[in-house]
């Protein structure tokens, strides 16, 4: 079952959100599915009301098996679990380069928990160390948040020219807008521009809205908390494209 | 939601009071109340229920569950209620029910609506750690009606097991209790049916010193409800093994009235005789063809792939003769003749012991007449099974196999008066050697009316001819089956003569 890794080089594109979502709507369609709050601010796990773990180490978070399973705690919502955060995972990039096949641990550590899951679900951190070529490796689908701005997508095409360059696979790349503000001018006019330009980005774009923000405030997924939102509309558009992709690979 | 531990609510619980009663205690969310409805099924000889096993339907999912209720075993999307395994979409759940009910039909036994409340308990993080359903299930034929059991299901959430056996802790303090009986046993009971309560085997206890003609009586009363027992599901023509049991019951009625020669008055053994013979026999043309149209698949299988449709026009024309056969058969079940044989049979079976036996054996302690007779129908069994071990004949073998069937009958008649493991081993030896010689016997029959079906395809066209050439192949196929029966015979006689041989069974 496929493992869907949340992830850009840029912080505030709306990573988290978007994980969050995601797990929740993969949730509600039947499908067992874990969200992995791999990011050290721990966000994915302060929305789904999660205490994260203050005391576990980087270390043993890359040894798997209990130190990962010990750990994975049910949320609020059926057939959806969360592994919590932790302030650690600062470590992570660290704690891998002292392991053999330090590159591959992630993919290593997830892989007893294929069988439990159909879907695992991470929440990346914005980082280009050796975490995030574990991410690459790990993910079969890299799902790229990015807001219609010079930097992100600047952004963007340095982790593609990085992948390139590494020889990781590209399919498996799905980039979208997201924090899309559509009385921009700036932000239609880059839009229109990638359109043409990437046939491969995905459809849905992602709005820049307050439902998305408060999220910390209901500390609950939009699609939970406001679900004729148009927040929510957009998730489950983004989510059913993803599927799409997914089940046409 | 997946069900967890289940506590059965005391009858006079209000929902309203329960709610009161948590949020006294513990922070909690309740959230909206739904309906799901379930439709249970089994087959009329309750093949799943004998294998701990529960089939139901709910929002056009089909379940395959175990009979403790928290085990889904498999799950496959159903849009209308399955009737034959045929309906049900390939897969696991196909896979584990197959061999279970076989070519069964699936009744409908119970329709239930359980409404169902979630309910949350919450930390001080407003998280939940433990996650509640009650659930109130009422009859959907009587949905005004009280319900016929409510519980409540507490599943623990992942990472907050000590919550979870606070939590329970609490509710047995309560003096709520666990449960294991499925909800499905409790609508059962709702409605009146008693799981199990069907089976075409014989389950009735003789006690050895019983009279000879009352314990036959028993035997056959048992059986004379396994008759009325099928008839309507002939009659609705559900599935073909309601005429297949109640031919075995036919047939185990003529074998006792014969094997208990002397217990009744010769002319009243010799009427029923008569009368069984002719019931049997009305049911004889739709069985045979049933047997032909159930091994479809088996026949076409045993042909070369490229001719695999050719033989289709003969299942066509045995489809057709089937409905032409039933309907008489029908018609004879609703004949006078039949009422009038049931009702002298209902009237004889009926009849109080008379207090002077009106034969000698009838007032003998059936223990003695069922000893004399087994002893006669091994020494019957051992004699023709080793001519045949010496001459190989269609006719031999098939009175063999009536020796057979008749000690079987014997044996299982009165399985409560013989001891228990020597008869099981002798048993199953003797249920080799059966199934060998059936599988014989089936072959050679199968052969001679394959030659008959074949006259009805001579003809011109191209069509017939090809038809004609896939029954020939088939036959040649059914006869490399013959052999390969022929050829186990000797080694099954020999481990059925040794076990006579060497315990003394009766």
């Amino acid at each position: 079952m496929p493992t869907l890794a949340i992830y850009h080089t840029k912080g505030g594109v709306g990573k988290t959100a978007t994980a969050v979502n995601l797990a929740y709507l993969a949730a509600q369609s039947g499908a067992h599915t874990l969200l992995c709050d791999l990011d050290p601010q721990s966000s994915a796990t302060f929305y789904y009301r999660v205490k994260p773990k203050l005391t576990s180490k980087a270390e043993a978070f890359i040894k798997g098996g209990k130190h990962i399973e010990g750990n994975i705690k049910g949320t609020d919502y059926e057939h959806l679990d969360l592994l919590p955060g932790s302030l650690s995972h600062r470590h992570l990039a660290l704690a891998l380069a002292q392991v053999k096949r330090s590159k591959q641990r992630l993919r290593e550590v997830l892989e007893p928990l294929q069988g439990a899951y159909a879907y695992i679900i991470l929440d990346c951190p914005p980082t280009l160390t050796l975490v995030a070529e574990n991410i690459l490796l790990a993910a079969d689908y890299i799902l790229v948040p990015m807001v219609p701005t010079t930097l992100s997508l600047r952004a963007y095409q340095q982790l593609c020219a990085f992948c390139a360059k590494k020889h990781y696979d590209q399919q498996k790349m799905l980039a979208f807008f997201s924090m899309v503000e559509k009385g921009k001018k700036l932000h239609r006019d880059t839009m229109d521009h990638m359109f043409k330009q990437c046939s491969e980005l995905l459809h849905t774009t992602i709005p820049y809205v307050t439902e998305i923000e408060k999220m910390g405030l209901m500390r609950a997924p939009v699609p939970a908390s406001a679900p004729n939102s148009p927040a929510a509309q957009a998730y489950r558009h983004l989510w059913h494209e993803v599927q799409d992709r997914v089940q046409q690979a | 939601m997946e069900k967890g531990i289940k506590f059965t609510l005391p009858e006079d619980f209000h929902q309203r009071e329960l709610i009161q009663d948590l949020q006294a205690y513990h922070c909690i969310q309740q959230e909206e109340t739904f309906i799901k409805r379930y439709v249970y099924y089994d087959t009329f000889d309750w093949r799943l229920y004998n294998k701990s096993l529960v089939l139901c339907s709910t929002a056009q999912t089909l379940l395959l569950q175990a009979l403790d209720e928290t085990t889904v075993l498999a799950r496959a999307t159903m849009p209308v209620p399955p009737v034959f395994l045929s309906d049900i979409p390939g897969g696991s759940l196909q896979e584990k029910i197959a061999p279970v009910i076989e070519m069964r039909a699936l009744l409908t036994l119970l329709a239930m609506e359980a409404q169902c409340t979630p309910i949350r308990i919450l930390n001080n993080d407003a998280k939940t750690v433990v996650r509640l359903l009650l659930e109130v299930d009422t009859l959907a034929e009587a949905p005004d009606a009280p319900p016929f059991a409510s519980c409540l299901w507490l599943k623990p959430v992942r990472g907050y097991e000590k919550e979870a056996k606070k939590f329970s802790q609490w509710l047995t303090h309560k003096g709520w209790t666990v449960s294991h009986e499925h909800c499905y046993l409790q609508g059962l009971a709702a409605v009146k049916k008693q799981p199990g309560a069907y089976s075409s085997k014989i389950r009735v206890h003789v006690q050895p010193t019983l009279r000879a003609d009352e314990a036959a009586k028993v035997i056959l009363r048992e059986l004379l409800h396994i008759i009325q027992g099928n008839t309507e599901g002939i009659k609705n023509d559900i599935d073909t093994e309601f005429l297949h049991d109640f031919r075995v019951a036919v047939r185990r009625t003529r074998a006792l009235l014969s094997q208990m020669k002397e217990v009744f008055p010769a002319d009243v053994t010799a009427r029923f005789k008569k009368d069984f013979a002719y019931v049997g026999a009305m049911t004889n043309r739709v069985r045979d063809l049933d047997v032909y149209i159930l091994h479809k698949a088996r026949y076409t299988a045993l042909l070369p792939a490229p001719v695999r449709s050719d033989i289709e026009p003969l299942f066509v024309y045995l489809q057709r003769e089937r409905a032409k056969a039933f309907r008489t058969l029908v018609r004879r079940l609703d004949s006078k003749t039949y009422a009038d044989i049931s009702c002298r049979w209902e009237a004889f079976l009926g009849q109080p012991p008379a207090a002077h036996a009106a034969t000698a054996k009838a007032s003998r302690p059936i223990i003695k007449v069922v000893r004399k007779r087994l002893r006669r129908r091994c020494r019957s069994v051992v004699q023709l099974g080793s001519q045949q071990l010496t001459e190989t004949d269609d006719q031999r073998l098939h009175a063999l196999r009536i020796a057979c069937k008749k000690l079987r009958y014997v044996l299982e008649f009165f399985v409560s008066l013989l001891p228990g493991k020597k008869t099981a081993l002798l048993v199953q030896h003797l249920r080799a050697l059966q199934d060998n010689l059936g599988a014989w016997h089936d072959l050679v029959v199968q052969q001679e009316t394959l030659r008959h079906f074949a006259t009805m395809f001579v003809g011109p066209d191209q069509q017939q001819h090809h038809t004609l050439l896939a029954i020939d192949i088939l036959m040649h196929r059914l006869e490399e089956e013959k052999q390969t029966a022929g050829q186990a015979f000797p080694a099954l006689f020999a481990a059925f003569a040794s076990r006579i041989a060497h315990h003394n069974v009766v």
